[in-house]
């Protein structure tokens, strides 16, 4: 079922692999087929090692994410919609009821109540392009909170250290400066020209940070370090009978495929519950078709079960509401983490 | 001062010009003003504004075609054709599955490309491979105009807070108002895009419904169409990744939070992560696993390597 033969003991030993395409394209679609394809009920999914399993569905899951990440990249919405017809239910399978429930939302307009235009266009909203190159597109709204980055107080917290960035950030709001006036009159709206002139001012006195590179953490290290650990521990050899025992989960599971008990909660009356809620007007809490429900009782002969499964569906999970990130975050809100 | 009005003028000329569709993105900003930063008292504050931005959308769509569009009867929004929709539908058909599989594929071919130490460098095989990995990339269906420049049109922000359904009848009303100074019979003559994440799209919904009785359109608001932005959901699939794989790191040796005690990196939290920090958690991850897997693999098909080299 799983087969894994032996004899490249480290991936060091990879380092001397100089494959030529037919070898290549052979390993990854092994790959792909051995430990990604565990969508629904799938054999090894079954085997009694808990590790391998969760390995499995981390890959899988992961993947998914860099495809979609690819995909906002190249403008590709088709791509986009492939995620999202999984990621709708896996958000559910893994709590997220607030973007599972959107998922839900954008699926009945896009393919049940838009035409093709409006359809093109809405899509259209998702994505922009700065530098107007293929491969560099941003989300909407990502373009919007670095904005927003660019516009918040950045105060060094060592003034010795941090000179670029008081260049760099010399318009941001600092001290008496971050009140609302100077955001609305000052900060905000020619953000984009503070940006490039500020910018334009640290390159012309040579002070632009172009040694990032070197502050950040060397990838090939953390992956080198996690390559070991995993060898040690025989993450992807398969153990029979590893099991892995989580105390304080309320379900017992410890290993969790998102996407199966997504459907299994789905199907078990969230979705129903869903269309109930959103009948007619897409407000997903309020707008309660009653023409609809009524209709569903008959057909049913019994009364909705509004939100029985669906656990912090519309109500918003409080933490859920507040969810708000900003990429450029303000640096006394990371001390605080 | 003078650049925020011009700034606003700019907008203004771009929407009042009518060349180009376009769309409004809003979200809130928050201000944390702590004891130490405070003139007057010693009590930490926080200043909620918002903040928005008008984007231009490729000039191939044409502003006329979706005017009359908008004008057309069989335009009604919500015609319940949604009634139509179940679960059975929403299942991945076998079809996605396999567009699903050739993706996983590409993005393990690019995975490994970059970090393999036997596919480094500019040597001709590596370059016959990265040709071969480029020219099959699927490609499932680009959106009109990809790769165009977009034009921002970024606006000054207003002392208007978008959390509650309230709020965002005010900000609504003001950026088309005030900001962008559009008369009501205008601006409600054709659909308006209003994106943003998903509490902003809610609340838009929200808001409608709350005006359905209203006589007019500009009143009505149903002149808003919302869209949730895809940034968004990357925040929130990470979410889900963190929640569903961090684990606990004495009994399983596979999962993220044992390898973000290796990396000697700050905890995450399960909730709400840090979104740069757990996005380069779960990409080193992925790469050191699938490094680790294609060790595996190499052996049964190898062509070039040899078990002599490495006993």
């Amino acid at each position: 079922m799983v087969r894994i033969i032996l004899k490249l003991d480290t991936v060091e030993q990879l380092k001397g692999w100089e494959p030529e395409w037919t070898a290549f394209d052979k390993v990854v679609n092994e790959i792909v087929n051995e430990y990604t394809m565990v969508f629904g009920a799938d054999a090894s999914l079954n085997a009694s090692d808990d590790v391998l399993k969760h390995s499995k569905l981390f890959i899988r899951d992961a993947l998914t994410f860099w495809v979609f990440s690819d995909a906002i990249r190249f403008e590709d919405a088709g791509t986009m919609w492939l995620v999202y017809t999984f990621w709708l239910f896996m958000f559910r399978g893994a709590g997220c009821h607030n973007y599972g429930n959107e998922l839900l939302e954008m699926v009945a307009q896009f393919n049940y109540e838009m035409g093709a235009l409006l359809r093109r266009v809405t899509e259209r909203t998702w994505l922009v392009n700065r530098w107007g190159k293929l491969g560099r597109a941003i989300p909407t709204d990502r373009y919007l909170e670095i904005n927003n980055g660019f516009i918040k107080v950045q105060r060094p917290r060592d003034f010795t250290k941090c000179a670029d960035d008081i260049l760099q950030n010399q318009f941001a709001a600092g001290g008496s400066c971050a009140s609302m006036s100077y955001i609305r009159e000052k900060g905000s709206g020619p953000v984009e020209l503070l940006r490039k002139l500020s910018r334009d001012v640290a390159v012309h006195f040579d002070v632009t940070d172009v040694n990032r590179r070197h502050s950040e953490v060397s990838k090939e290290a953390d992956i080198n370090a996690l390559v070991m650990d995993l060898k040690d521990a025989n993450v992807h050899t398969f153990t029979s009978g590893q099991t892995v025992t989580q105390v304080d989960r309320k379900k017992g599971k410890a290993i969790v495929d998102i996407f199966t008990e997504g459907k299994e909660v789905l199907e078990h009356g969230a979705f129903r519950s869903w269309k109930d809620r959103t009948g007619k007007f897409g407000a997903d809490i309020l707008g309660c078709d009653s023409e609809y429900q009524c209709r569903q009782e008959v057909e049913t002969g019994c009364r909705g079960v509004n939100g029985e499964t669906d656990a912090g569906g519309g109500d918003g999970d409080g933490d859920e509401l507040s969810v708000e990130f900003d990429p450029l975050a303000d640096p006394e809100m990371e001390n605080e983490t | 001062m003078q650049l925020s009005k011009s700034s606003r003028a700019r907008a203004r000329d771009f929407v009042k010009a009518g060349m180009r569709l376009w769309a409004l993105v809003y979200d809130n900003i928050n201000f944390t003003l702590r004891k130490a930063s405070q003139r007057l008292h010693n009590l930490t504050e926080q200043i909620n504004a918002t903040t928005s931005a008008v984007v231009a959308l490729p000039a191939c769509f044409s502003t006329p075609d979706f005017v009359s569009m908008c004008k057309m009867p069989g335009q009604d929004r919500w015609s319940g054709n949604r009634r139509e929709m179940t679960l059975d539908k929403l299942v991945p058909t076998p079809e996605e599955q396999g567009q699903l599989h050739s993706a996983f594929c590409h993005a393990v071919r690019t995975l490994l490309l970059n970090n393999l130490k036997g596919l480094t460098g500019g040597g001709s095989r590596t370059v016959r491979i990265r040709d071969k990995v480029a020219a099959r990339k699927p490609t499932i269906r680009q959106l009109d105009g990809a790769g165009d420049k977009t034009d921002f049109y970024p606006l000054p922000a207003l002392a208007e807070e978008e959390a509650s359904v309230k709020g965002t009848i005010r900000v609504v009303q003001a950026l088309i108002c005030d900001t962008l100074s559009l008369m009501a019979e205008v601006a409600s003559s054709t659909l308006r895009f209003f994106v943003g994440d998903w509490l902003t799209v809610r609340n838009l919904r929200l808001m409608k419904h709350m005006r359905i009785t209203e006589p007019d359109s500009w009143g009505r608001m149903d002149w808003v169409q919302e869209a949730a932005m895809p940034f968004h959901f990357q925040l929130n699939a990470v979410h889900m990744l963190v929640r569903t794989h961090l684990g606990e790191s004495d009994n399983d040796p596979g999962c993220l939070d044992r390898h973000r005690a290796r990396l000697q990196r700050f905890k995450l939290d399960k909730k709400k992560p840090e979104y740069n920090q757990a996005c380069e958690l779960i990409e080193h991850s992925l790469i050191a696993r699938l490094l680790d897997i294609t060790r595996f693999g190499v052996n049964s098909s190898c062509i070039v390597f040899s078990d002599e080299r490495f006993g």
